[in-house]
């Protein structure tokens, strides 16, 4: 489960305006990321200097919403903001009520757009231990194993935690959770 | 022939008192099929001057099948329009004259880009370097370069998208330092489509239909209401023009077809701007702050 780099600024241009050009570059990026067979796309924007909300949206935003769709299974990481492209993404997912995780230069992690306290303690502690079961996790954040297990099917969704269906040691089916960071 | 004069200032705040001077005078106007807008007394003109005009003609035309003739000011105003487009306007309806030789003034203005005509996104690239050289040169930060050029390219795009404007989209610049140390950047740009409820409503935005112009305007600006309901990334736009004027205390003048909202000030108090003013089809949005 290793990463697939794109460089927007080396593939395409280092100032992105547009919807247009947004979508040319997300569908773009979708082909190339369904001929591989890594799961984690590291979008990397070093280099990038301006970008408008609507290309932020469209690049980003509709990504993420494509990783409930065609891209299910597969995970997004942004890596390489400048303060000002960081806004306008900040800003498209804001208005899109979605969040995404970033990866910075010191391997430190955040996350953008609009995300719950809940959500980030929940996503902090799959980082924190790595692997993790659901009532594990519920237990190391003190919370109902139902709330852990909505608040890691949203993270799931937004294409921020690895998820592996195994056989519990009960008998049943379980799902493991695995950050996707530092793979 | 009838005669709009035009005040000594055509800026943001004029043009409300010019489109009631169109409308008392419409009549006469169709009638004749011919309007004469007298700048010649004028002695400012911003970049929101310079695109209602281009809009008020366009506007003429495109409702009364009306040409324009367009008289220049004499002096400074009259070289900065020269300069900026004006001697080689494109709309075949529009006449435009100058009464002196303006090749004096020519040479002392260097404050103002020229009327860029636009009618594709693709053309936001070569827009935003302009706009960057010009806030370069008058040492504005890289923090309000990367807000304004973003604010810029979005404006553009609602142009091409949305506006089906019959004409060019237009967008002008004026940016200096005053002898303060101030600087000052204005920008505005414009279409003759269709205009912001409109659009709203033939996209099926329920409720458009019962509101005018203006509360068309404030929906959008407030509420980031959008021709595309069902897809959630839009909006962002004019909301976070909004915002953005806001924030820095700027003036901004959203106008569509016969509704004006924005922001200006009053005794250095910042103010919200909701009238009504009489049609003029399309969309002009002008943007003026001060650092």
């Amino acid at each position: 489960m290793d990463r697939f780099e794109i460089n927007l600024a080396n593939q395409f241009e280092e100032q992105l305006w547009g919807r247009e050009q947004g979508k040319q570059i997300r569908e773009s990026i979708i082909d190339s990321l369904l001929k591989t067979r890594q799961r984690v796309l590291l979008l990397n924007f070093a280099g990038v200097t301006r970008i408008d909300f609507s290309c932020a949206s469209e690049i980003v935003s509709i990504l993420i919403l494509r990783l409930s769709g065609e891209l299910k299974g597969r995970h997004l990481v942004l890596t390489g903001l400048s303060n000002f492209v960081e806004e306008n993404i900040d800003a498209a997912l804001d208005k899109a009520e979605l969040c995404c995780l970033v990866l910075e230069d010191d391997n430190s992690w955040k996350m953008i757009g609009r995300y719950s306290d809940t959500l980030f303690q929940t996503l902090s502690k799959v980082i924190e231990l790595g692997t993790v079961d659901t009532p594990t996790l519920a237990t190391a954040l003190n919370i109902a194993v139902t709330s852990c297990n909505n608040r890691l099917k949203t993270l799931f969704t937004l294409g921020m935690v690895y998820r592996e269906e195994q056989t519990a040691p009960t008998g049943g089916k379980q799902f493991i959770y695995s950050s996707i960071l530092y793979i | 022939m009838v005669e709009i004069k035009f005040p000594d200032r055509y800026v943001l705040r004029q043009f409300p008192e010019i489109c009631e001077l169109i409308e008392e005078n419409r009549d006469e106007i169709i009638a004749a099929g011919l309007v004469r807008l007298d700048l010649s007394a004028t002695n400012f003109v911003d970049p929101f001057g310079m695109v209602t005009l281009i809009g008020v003609c366009r506007h003429m035309f495109n409702a009364y099948h009306v040409s324009s003739t367009i008289i220049l000011p004499d002096g400074d105003a009259g070289a900065y329009m020269e300069r900026a487009g004006f001697k080689t306007l494109g709309d075949p309806f529009i006449t435009v004259i100058r009464k002196k030789s303006l090749i004096e003034y020519f040479k002392r203005n260097h404050n103002m880009g020229v009327l860029r005509f636009f009618n594709s996104e693709k053309e936001i690239q070569s827009i935003n370097e302009e706009v960057e050289g010009w806030m370069e040169t008058n040492l504005f930060s890289e923090e309000e370069i990367h807000s304004i050029t973003t604010f810029i390219s979005e404006m553009v795009q609602n142009v091409c998208q949305h506006s089906r404007t019959p004409q060019q989209g237009v967008f002008c610049i004026q940016t200096y330092k005053t002898k303060k140390g101030e600087s000052i950047l204005s920008w505005a740009i414009g279409d003759a489509g269709i205009g912001i409820r409109q659009s709203l409503v033939e996209s099926g935005v329920e409720k458009m239909e019962r509101f005018g112009d203006e509360r068309a305007i404030r929906e959008v600006v407030m509420n980031g209401i959008s021709r595309f309901q069902d897809d959630i990334t839009r909006g962002n736009g004019l909301s976070r023009l909004y915002k953005g004027a806001q924030k820095r205390s700027a003036i901004l003048y959203i106008h569509s077809n016969s509704g004006l909202f924005g922001l200006y000030s009053d005794e250095n108090k910042p103010r919200k701007l909701e009238m009504g003013v009489p049609l003029v089809m399309g969309t002009n949005i002008g943007f003026h702050l001060k650092t």
